[in-house]
């Protein structure tokens, strides 16, 4: 008590000597005609002036850059009607008498995978301004909550058996990207719900060793796989702008598994990609496929707004793929361009990643041959030169066709979470109560400095 | 003009009545005298006088009024005037936002008492300045602006220790520009130190304080006075005390 009080009085001899040193220069500055110097604090209480333009700079720096990132309004687009035949061809031929979506007139049986897919291709043509019958989209997300069990997406038919690690991650996909398509007021999805099954599938798939993902029974990892997982987990956090999920922080999840697809299916002498990691024989195994490509070239992209490393960029792996798998008509082969199977599941992927990584002029050719083969069909063939239609191929095609717009407002979004969460967010965190605290201070002209009588 | 302000270290040594009755006597001898009650911690020029006007210095540090509007003119007699500048202890618990920017270490406020005394330099003789005793920002513009310090202690053990730490951190600062007074005011404290020895060993000490670090001191003895009052304006004054405090003012006319 005796210390606080002599520490006190020294402090205010101290404040005394120094504002008698200051009253010393102002007086001198006085008898030669100037003014005071007064400290900056009291000047700005006197300058109403200065706190109205301080709050309006406060405020414009968060309303302005809101504003200008609200994406442009999407002009209808012609290829709506593409959109309506394929939807209608999906419903009277590839939908069970529940709604559910159906492999084809002979399977009759429903799967969790193309549920899945259905969502995700409603949820983007939805974004992307094409009409569509919204309850039908409803239905379905509340369908793919359903195929839920304990967390994890399972087999329509036996609910203990998991969807495959990709579909698990396509899942989550879809449920993030159906949140944002629904109207807010819609409760069927919740980011709790998001969140969880996140975190249930890193917890079931992801090594304790080294942040891979890993096949439970193979004991191999897939480099499709460690790309979904990438995609995912950058999407999550570049929309939600959180930076941890139960103790997993993005980033480091993220940079994790990069560095594991850099050992484990990265061949540095000639910068390609391998398919698979075999852990029993420690070998990598044959060169990655067009899908594994396009997955990880993705996933890479959106790394890549974060703040992460790798080998070599997305952009050169989209070029490699256009070199090794794209021919001069822009169709997308399998294994190379001289390989006969040219999927359109592979070519409306291509399409999106395309645009997605802002080249629109790849996207936009390689969605031409998609619509052409359309035009030829009326649905949405599932292999170029031959003439099935399937439910997934109709998928597919909507993907493909929802990309363009789809892509922008995508980009778009996670732009503006990048700098208002992601790198902002801290800041402004920070900075607003600071802000507001002061200038309510200010305002009332009561900034804390004790009375000293 | 010559400004003169009287500081202690603590309260009740005697620098409101040493400044109003060195001011009557001033005005009495047709002197042109201002008096300012800058002690806004408890300030008591009121109680001297019948005032019921209600502009105060305080308005004129808020630049709420005009140097016009709060000095109020006390005539005395036909040749004898003092004008006095008033604070209110009421006034300013009512407006704590006021005392409260009052109580700051603005400088404002030292602008705001040197443009005061600028004003008022051709019209008086004398300003003569009541403080907030102790390290005040406040009692530190009254002293900035001063030509003259006078510092009031009484021979208590707690001024004794307050005069040293006063003259190791302020009153050394000030030194070269102005001139420093001790006036040792012979009042004994109620209480402990009513004690005698104790008395005297502080006396003893401030005189030494007194010839090492103040250019004058001058000791002016209990009196039995009634307080509040200006006694140069009473019929009977007490002349030995009205003496004493005349003592100061030579000292004051001289430097
Ligand atoms: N020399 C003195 N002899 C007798 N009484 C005194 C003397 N000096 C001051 N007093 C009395 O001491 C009291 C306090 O004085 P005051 O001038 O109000 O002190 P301050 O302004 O420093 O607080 C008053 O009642 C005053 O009359
Ligand atoms: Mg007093």
């Amino acid at each position: 008590m005796k210390k606080q009080k002599l520490d006190d009085s020294l402090s205010e001899i101290k404040k005394a000597r120094e504002y008698l040193k200051e009253s010393q220069k102002n007086l001198a500055r006085l008898k030669s005609g100037k003014g005071v110097k007064r400290k900056f604090h009291f000047l700005l209480q006197e300058n109403k002036v200065l706190v109205i333009l301080l709050s309006l700079m406060l405020i414009s720096s968060i309303v302005l850059p809101v504003v200008f990132l609200i994406p442009d309004p999407i002009i209808r687009d012609p290829m709506q009607e593409s959109v309506d035949t394929t939807i209608n061809l999906i419903l009277t031929n590839f939908t069970d008498g529940s709604g559910l979506p159906i492999l084809n007139e002979t399977l009759q049986t429903p799967s969790s995978e193309l549920l899945i897919l259905s969502s995700l291709a409603y949820a983007l043509i939805s974004q992307a301004g094409f009409e569509h019958d919204q309850a039908d989209f409803q239905s379905k997300i509340s369908q793919i909550i359903n195929t839920l069990e304990n967390d994890t997406f399972v087999t329509y038919n036996n609910r203990s058996e998991p969807l495959s690690i990709f579909y698990q991650f396509l899942g989550i996909y879809t449920l993030l990207q159906s949140k944002i398509t629904l109207p807010s007021s819609s409760e069927v999805i919740s980011s709790t719900m998001i969140q969880n099954i996140l975190v249930k599938t890193l917890e079931s798939y992801l090594s304790n060793e080294r942040y891979l993902i890993i096949q439970p029974i193979s004991n191999s990892s897939y480099l499709i796989d460690q790309s979904m997982a990438i995609w995912v987990l950058a999407t999550y956090k570049l929309l939600t702008g959180n930076s941890w999920v139960h103790g997993y922080y993005f980033e480091d999840l993220i940079q994790g598994l990069l560095n594991g697809v850099s050992d484990l299916f990265f061949n540095s002498t000639y910068y390609t990609l391998y398919h698979e990691y075999d852990h029993s024989t420690n070998e990598s195994r044959n060169y990655a496929l067009v899908e594994d490509l396009i997955f990880f070239t993705v996933a890479l992209s959106r790394a890549e707004r974060l703040s992460t490393y790798f080998e070599s960029s997305s952009s050169y792996y989209h070029q490699q793929i256009i070199n090794n798998f794209v021919d001069a008509e822009w169709f997308v082969h399998s294994i190379n361009t001289s390989d006969q199977e040219v999927y359109i599941k592979n070519q409306a992927l291509f399409t999106l990643i395309s645009y997605l990584m802002n080249f629109g002029n790849v996207g936009s050719e390689v969605r031409n041959e998609i619509i052409e083969s359309f035009s030829m069909n009326k649905g949405f063939i599932e292999k170029v030169g031959e003439e099935d239609i399937t439910c997934e191929s109709c998928l597919y095609g909507l993907v493909a066709l929802a990309s363009t717009n789809w892509s922008v407002i995508e980009n778009d979004r996670e732009y503006v979470n990048m700098i208002t969460d992601a790198t902002l967010s801290p800041f402004y965190v920070i900075l607003t109560p600071i802000m507001i605290v002061f200038i309510i201070k200010i305002w009332r002209r009561k900034i804390v400095v004790k009375r000293r009588w | 003009m010559k400004t003169v302000c009287v500081h202690s270290y603590k309260g009740g040594t005697g620098k409101t009545t040493f400044l109003l009755n060195i001011a009557g006597i001033l005005a009495k001898q047709e002197k042109k005298v201002l008096a300012v009650d800058y002690d806004l911690r408890a300030p008591s020029f009121q109680s001297y006088f019948k005032m019921t006007k209600q502009s105060f210095l305080s308005h004129f540090l808020l630049e709420e009024k005009t140097l016009g509007d709060i000095i109020f003119p006390c005539k005395i007699d036909e040749k004898a005037n003092l004008d006095l500048i008033f604070s209110s202890m009421e006034f300013l618990k009512q407006h704590s936002k006021q005392r409260d920017k009052l109580s700051r270490d603005d400088a404002k406020y030292l602008a705001r008492m040197y443009n005061l005394q600028k004003n008022v330099e051709k019209k008086y003789d004398f300003m003569l300045i009541d403080t907030i005793p102790g390290f005040f920002y406040r009692s530190i513009d009254s002293m900035m602006i001063s030509d003259i310090i006078l510092l009031i202690a009484t021979p208590s053990t707690s001024n004794v220790l307050g005069i040293e730490e006063l003259c190791g951190n302020i009153y050394t600062m000030l030194q070269e520009e102005t001139k420093m007074i001790l006036v040792i005011n012979k009042i004994e404290e109620e209480g402990v130190e009513a004690d005698k020895e104790i008395f005297e060993e502080n006396l003893v000490k401030l005189r030494q304080i007194g010839n090492n670090k103040f250019s004058e001191v001058v000791e002016v003895p209990y009196f039995n006075i009634l307080s509040e009052r200006i006694h140069a304006f009473e019929d009977q004054p007490q002349e030995e005390f009205l003496n004493s405090l005349k003592d100061i003012i030579k000292i004051i006319e001289k430097g």
